[in-house]
């Protein structure tokens, strides 16, 4: 599964990056990343310049002053973990707490709900980063960072609560067995309301640019 | 024998039992949450208890006195929270079928665990993300409303005796 990197400020990174290796260190160099491209490659010599990449995965890595500004989040190493920018750090923080919902057992809402299944909440994870950054990038805004909760029937919920708007959507499998995210959403006294399902894997610019109403 | 079904009037209050899921970390979630309106595959309506026939004490009292399925042990009536939402809330939104009553006979008298319920209910719907989300924030607008304080020690040596009475309690003969 995914692992997060918890312990890493991304507003102090100071970064060199090549178009196959990422090293990242906060100022006092205490902590660091080493992300690879390709899991076996060795460390390249660093390229010290400042520049645009786009060495991971097809995702765009935007270098500038020494200080990655802006990223996609991408699976960037052999364990797969996420890198969150500094202004995404209440969805981090969510993710983070979310990651034991993976621990529920069988019988978690105290009668017979099953396990939520790895692959789903994966999904719902990685759904909303890429909703999220999706949003920041095409229109500046920072979404506010959804509860993610366990649904009864080994689905995943998103939900947010916010000034202007309401979401909530379900990672799930429909009924052919196709995972999908249905959602429902309205802004202030129930106007505006969203409803429908998405697929996984491609972003819905409808749904995302309703979502930019998430602050 | 059995009870009599009722028509549930939109005057009415129902009540809905939730156990809440301890989460880990600082922040204050939502509950109930879109998740505890969620029917599961074999349910065809959310369970909910009828107030004509029970009150919030009672209805913990029901909770202790009932066998969790599973664990084959008796619920914990301490977990649970008991929030009531008027009939005519759940008729005022769009695909939720109707409220019906749907009383539990389980005998007379009923086995130890599996007492009768002549409260019980149901709101008729088809999972619906809409449904959840309104009903989820009808208890947060309306919390005072809608949540039920209750002291639930106050009914454990209540209950104590109820257990030592097997099924000879007026939960299980009519």
């Amino acid at each position: 599964m995914p692992t997060l990197i918890q312990d890493l400020k991304p507003i102090d990174y100071y970064s060199k990056l090549s178009t196959k290796y990422l090293e990242l260190k906060n100022k006092d160099s205490k902590e660091y990343l080493t992300a690879w491209t390709q899991p076996d490659i060795e460390k390249p010599s660093y390229i010290e310049e400042p520049r645009i990449q786009n060495p991971i995965k097809n995702k765009i890595l935007l270098w500038d002053s020494d200080v990655i500004k802006l990223f996609q989040p991408s699976l960037i190493n052999s364990s797969g973990n996420y890198l969150f920018l500094p202004e995404f750090k209440k969805i981090f923080d969510e993710i983070i707490l979310s990651k034991e919902i993976l621990t529920f057992k069988e019988g978690w809402d105290g009668i017979d709900a099953d396990p939520i299944p790895e692959k789903i909440y994966n999904i719902g994870i990685t759904f909303l980063i890429d909703y999220s950054t999706f949003i920041y990038n095409n229109i500046g805004t920072i979404i506010d960072a959804p509860e993610i909760n366990p649904g009864r029937n080994k689905n995943l919920f998103l939900s947010w609560r916010t000034k202007n708007a309401r979401l909530a959507i379900s990672i799930e499998k429909d009924n052919n067995g196709e995972i999908v995210a249905n959602y429902y959403g309205d802004l202030k006294n129930n106007k505006h309301p969203i409803k429908g399902n998405v697929s996984i894997g491609e972003i819905s610019e409808f749904l995302a640019y309703w979502m930019k109403n998430l602050i | 024998m059995s009870f009599n079904i009722e028509i549930i009037p939109d005057e009415s209050f129902v009540f809905r039992q939730v156990l809440p899921r301890e989460r880990k970390g600082p922040k204050k979630r939502r509950f109930p949450n879109e998740a505890h309106f969620e029917l599961r595959e074999n349910e065809t309506g959310l369970s909910v208890n009828w107030d004509k026939y029970i009150n919030v004490k009672k209805n913990y009292t029901l909770i202790a006195l009932t066998l969790n399925p599973k664990s084959g042990k008796f619920q914990d009536h301490t977990f649970y929270k008991i929030f009531k939402y008027p009939v005519k809330i759940f008729r005022n939104i769009e695909n939720i079928d109707d409220v019906i009553h749907k009383p539990i006979f389980n005998g007379n008298p009923a086995p130890v665990g599996k007492p009768n319920n002549q409260s019980h209910s149901e709101v008729i719907y088809e999972n619906d993300l809409e449904i959840f989300v309104k009903l989820s924030d009808y208890c947060h607008k309306e919390f005072e409303n809608s949540y039920c304080e209750f002291d639930v020690n106050s009914i454990n040596d209540k209950v104590k005796e109820l257990k030592d009475l097997l099924n000879d309690t007026s939960y299980h003969r009519l």
